[in-house]
């Protein structure tokens, strides 16, 4: 009988080559050596707009039929347009111009320079509405919800805020089966606190999640006692696991470029044991909420102090374990204190060396392509190894890699690999639909979109609201059939079914028609851009081609929605939008971003 | 890349079947029902299994719990803050059984009843296995013996129950594997998978020519525009198109297979449950509702043209790493109430004796306490329940409920003493798969000592 040893399983790398056609995989030979030479490390300002690089390659030119414009400049509108796909909650015709004329690496540089337009904390506690709002009556965990559409389809910061949905993703809250879930500021401050980190250091974003006392409830750090001899009680382990599984090394030891290492004998290697947990576990005891005491009434929060969601954490030295701490290689001497003891551990976590790999091929997939080749995850590594002024965990210098990588921005290999791109996420969805038809309601811009996780009237995703701390999809997952058998991953697919395709052609062509909610709060779509358009079916297509599918619509797609939108009289202009909205929204080459 | 040996061997049998039966001119069903004839052919020849997975890692330590005046002194200590009073437990008297007494949590009054008449069953300490594993093998966690990958692993530890091989990647789970072997033979015509899911995406239902059905606890859902496009035939037509057409890309025509599936299976689904009623109310709970659209399903078989059905239901929260007490106390009797309520159903469907429901979740946890919950562990305790069940009884070993004790493999962590594959293909012959077959179901098998524990007729 042969006997697998444990480490042997799931021996399958990480992250797979990529499987490109003949054609593209030369293709990619070619940019793969291109990007070896650019300094992709070097903060964005100084590198040259990849779009410049790819405006010459004919396979980018799109199908744009009578309303064709100069080719060099729809090169550079699609590059723009995938750009903004990738980077943010959906383009708009200004977006895409605007974009077009800066080149890639100006408009990062000008998205890491923007501000955000709120705080979620005024938002939801401090206004209990939107900027300027005359009624004033947001509550309940609804308020945060309508916190975070605002500023994801309003934000002048959509770098920040798709960030933003990337680290929700992946540094997981929920108020699904949680010990927050109904706390709307417990949730808007732990947001804010996503969107401060965005652009600064990993190593702070990291801490600051840790000490977040909504990370904190939601896996149960929050008052975690130490071991207690007398009745037995050992530290909860909670939080040591997934900050190491989920949130910085992952479970098992990597490659530079993602794959997995191997022992002698050939075998993955795990990144840490049980004992690693627990003894990690005890430098999680003893925090709880801030105060100007840590005596017993500030520690249950008796001294008026409970509910500070918006400060981080203090630590209680009387429930902080004094035990010597081990953890991956560190140890913490007996007799360190709580504050003492984090730094150990946030600095050991931050220091190993999968967290490039393992973070920057999450954020690849967050923002890019499910399945990045192995080099691409390699330059994003060394990005945030070292970003090029010897600092490491910069995740400008992060994002800049992620999204500037010749892999990112090829609209070649967007155009011919089989395998290339990702789906988009049933949120993002709706958010392109949002700002590229600049919706809003009789009461302006107010997101009164509290619930969309039914699959069955709804898209079946909502923030903050994701099933476990395994998010809504998990980046290693595959479907059963071809593409798992290629070795593939596509992480969206795990919500991706029966029910919610039909769920999601059923909310498209209701939203389209007659928007999101209802009364004073109907979001409606704006189309006189598209109307202008209706009586020129091709120009129609041509500008929905770009706006919502970056130019990239297949002929046949485009041929089956001209064939329907045709078929609809010209005497009935607005049927014929909504068809084309629609039709388009549905079609895969919407769904799957390339 | 990742095939399993299994995966291989499995298609190389369904390949050869497949010529066989092409050269002798016996149709593919026909062979396969013979290899499956094992089982007896009863109430219409119709049987479905119902896996209802509690996702997190349920705390088995408080479901089950002994109640001898040591055991139970023991089950205090190891948890003082976790502990239930034995003056709530609910105590049972299983046949031909001289261990420890035992107690299920007061929440699972409305189960309790049906493990008493012997429709109900316990499967102490089952976890996946690599190998049959002693304490001293274990070596206080650097084993001498292969053990899963990534023990205490929520996502790890679910794919090793599920795909039934802790010890390698696997691109299919047993109950897919199960329908593999069952489909053709059993559900020719049936343009419904016999796999079918009310709890979205799982492993365990992917088999290789197995590809479970999703639908929701309301039924299935149609595609209203898929006629009339706002107004328009042609829009719709055009939609359809979108939806179904075959497409170079691959994620797009996974798209497009998983929407031609959804359209087709739906006017199916949806005409064979009209009319379908239950003469049992279920309760109003995530689980009760797919319990009873499960309910409606095997109700509908006759229409669906299926004899064999593999269900996959869930219900989630069972990660009491805090508020234990009070958090299991309201997910069990969510769990037993609808539970209760889905045996009512298929007793007064007549279909009790052919629909058996068993529990799985990733894990056990830990009997050592945290102050408020309890941690990740290994093995657990299931429930197997159906009118074929030979219940009131304890099948497996039940553990020592004390810190150190023989099954411990740290802070009350079951080193598990039966095997997932065991409890697969006890299930697995049940269903219709031939001895020979067990194999594919559960390649492992073979590395312990029993391939059937009983608990089914």
């Amino acid at each position: 009988m042969q006997v697998v040893l444990a480490a042997a399983a799931r021996g399958k790398p990480v992250f797979r080559a990529w499987h490109g056609g003949l054609a593209g995989l030369l293709l990619w030979t070619t940019f793969a050596a291109a990007a070896q030479n650019s300094a992709l490390r070097v903060p964005s300002a100084t590198v040259p707009p990849p779009a410049a690089s790819t405006a010459h390659s004919p396979m980018a030119l799109p199908d744009n039929g009578s309303a064709r414009p100069t080719t060099r400049s729809a090169a550079a509108r699609i590059n723009a347009a995938r750009l903004l796909v990738q980077a943010t909650y959906g383009p708009t015709m200004a977006e895409i111009d605007r974009t077009a004329r800066l080149g890639a690496s100006a408009w990062i540089a000008g998205q890491f320079a923007t501000a955000p337009m709120d705080t979620h904390w005024d938002y939801v506690v401090v206004r209990r509405g939107p900027i300027g709002c005359t009624v004033c009556d947001s509550q309940h965990i609804n308020a945060t919800m309508e916190s975070f559409w605002t500023q994801a389809v309003r934000g002048p910061d959509q770098l920040r805020q798709r960030t933003v949905l990337a680290l929700s993703e992946l540094f997981v809250v929920s108020t699904v089966n949680s010990a927050v879930e109904i706390q709307a500021d417990a949730h808007a401050s732990y947001l804010d606190t996503l969107s401060r980190n965005a652009f600064g250091s990993f190593r702070a974003l990291l801490e600051q999640v840790t000490v977040h006392p909504t990370m904190a409830h939601y896996l149960s750090h929050f008052r975690n006692q130490k071991e207690d001899p007398v009745s037995g009680r050992i530290p909860d382990e909670n939080y040591a696991r997934e900050v190491m599984q989920l949130f910085t090394i992952g479970l098992w030891q990597l490659n530079e470029d993602g794959s997995r290492r191997l022992d002698s004998n050939g075998q993955a290697i795990p990144t840490f044991t049980q004992a690693d947990v627990m003894g990690l576990a005890r430098v999680f005891t003893g925090w709880g909420w801030s105060g100007a005491g840590t005596g017993e009434d500030f520690w249950h929060g008796w001294a008026g102090n409970a509910g500070t969601w918006n400060k981080p954490m203090q630590n209680y030295p009387q429930h902080h374990s004094s035990s010597e701490k081990r953890f991956l290689g560190a140890v913490v001497p007996a007799g360190t204190g709580g504050v003492a003891s984090l730094k150990v551990a946030m600095d050991t976590l931050f220091n190993h060396p999968n967290v490039g790999p393992f973070i920057g091929s999450q954020l690849i997939k967050r923002f890019v392509t499910s399945n990045p080749s192995p080099a691409y995850v390699a330059r994003v590594a060394r990005a945030f190894n070292d970003n090029g002024a010897g600092v490491r965990g910069d995740m400008k210098a992060v994002l800049s890699a992620v999204l500037l990588d010749t892999e990112a921005r090829s609209t070649t290999l967007a155009a011919t690999s089989p395998t290339y791109g990702k789906l988009r996420e049933p949120l993002v969805r709706l958010g392109t639909w949002l700002r590229a038809f600049d919706a809003k309601s009789s009461r302006g811009y107010f997101y009164d979109i509290w619930n969309l996780e039914d699959p069955v009237s709804s898209i079946g995703q909502n923030p903050l609201r994701a099933p476990s701390v395994f998010n809504w999809f998990r980046p290693n997952y595959s479907p059963p059939g071809q593409i798992m058998q290629q070795g593939l991953v596509a992480p969206e697919f795990q919500i991706t079914h029966e029910t919610t395709v039909t769920g999601y052609a059923n909310f498209i062509t209701n939203l389209v028609d007659r928007g999101h909610g209802w009364n004073e709060t109907n979001l409606r779509g704006d189309y006189s851009a598209e109307l202008a358009l209706a009586g020129n079916p091709a120009a129609l297509m041509d500008r929905l081609n770009m706006l919502l599918v970056a130019g990239q619509m297949s002929a046949a797609t485009r041929s089956t929605i001209l064939t329907a939108v045709n078929a609809m009289p010209a005497s009935n202009p607005r049927g014929r939008v909504l068809t084309a909205v629609s039709l388009v929204m549905l079609s895969p080459d919407f769904v799957v971003q390339k | 890349m990742s095939k399993t040996t299994s995966g291989q061997a499995r298609r190389h049998f369904l390949h050869r079947s497949a010529c066989w039966a092409a050269a002798t001119g016996t149709p593919l069903a026909s062979t396969l029902l013979a290899a499956g004839a094992a089982s007896a052919q009863t109430s219409g020849d119709f049987k479905a299994l119902v896996c209802i997975n509690l996702i997190g890692g349920n705390d088995q330590s408080n479901t089950v719990v002994p109640v001898g005046t040591a055991e139970y002194n023991a089950y205090v200590a190891a948890r003082p803050t976790l502990a239930l009073p034995r003056s709530q437990l609910l105590t049972l008297a299983p046949g031909g059984y001289s261990g420890q007494p035992l107690a299920l949590h007061t929440s699972l009054a409305a189960i309790k009843p049906l493990f008493d008449q012997g429709r109900m069953a316990l499967l102490a300490n089952v976890g996946p296995l690599a190998v049959p594993i002693t304490k001293a093998q274990w070596n206080d966690g650097r084993p001498l013996v292969a053990v899963p990958a990534q023990l205490t692993s929520h996502s790890d530890q679910t794919g090793a129950w599920q795909t039934g091989l802790p010890d390698r990647p696997s691109e299919t789970g047993w109950l897919g594997r199960i329908g593999d072997l069952t489909a053709a033979a059993y559900n020719p015509g049936s343009g419904v998978s016999i796999a079918m899911s009310m709890a979205g995406n799982n492993i365990m239902q992917a088999g290789d020519s197995t590809i479970q059905y999703q639908l929701t606890s309301q039924g299935a859902v149609r595609v209203n525009a898929l006629s009339d496009l706002y107004g328009s035939a042609a829009g719709a037509t055009a939609l359809r198109r979108l939806m179904t057409d075959p497409r170079s890309h691959l994620f797009e025509n996974e798209l497009s297979k998983v929407s031609t599936r959804a359209i087709a299976s739906e006017v199916l689904v949806s005409s064979a449950l009209a009319g379908v009623t239950l003469p049992v109310a279920f309760p109003v709970t995530n689980l009760g509702r797919q319990l009873q659209m499960v309910a409606r399903m095997i109700a509908a078989r006759g229409p669906l043209a299926q004899r064999r059905q593999l269900f996959f239901v869930q219900q989630g929260g069972f990660d009491f790493h805090d508020n234990l007490l009070s958090d299991q106390s309201r997910l069990l009797k969510e769990l037993g109430d609808a539970m209760a309520a889905f045996q009512a159903a298929m007793t007064a469907l007549g279909t009790a004796p052919s629909v058996t429901a068993f529990t799985t979740s990733e894990f056990g946890r830990a009997l050592q306490h945290n102050g408020r919950g309890s941690d990740h562990g290994w093995g657990g305790h299931h429930f197997i329940m159906g009118g074929a069940v030979l219940g009131n009884r304890v099948y497996g070993r039940m553990p020592t409920v004390a810190l150190g004790g023989p099954e411990d493999a740290g802070q009350g962590r079951l080193i598990p003493t039966t095997s997932v594959d065991q409890y697969a293909a006890t299930l697995a012959r049940w269903f219709g798969v031939g001895d020979s077959n067990l194999a594919t179901v559960v390649p492992n098998l073979g590395r312990f000592t029993s391939p059937n524990l009983g608990f089914l007729g």
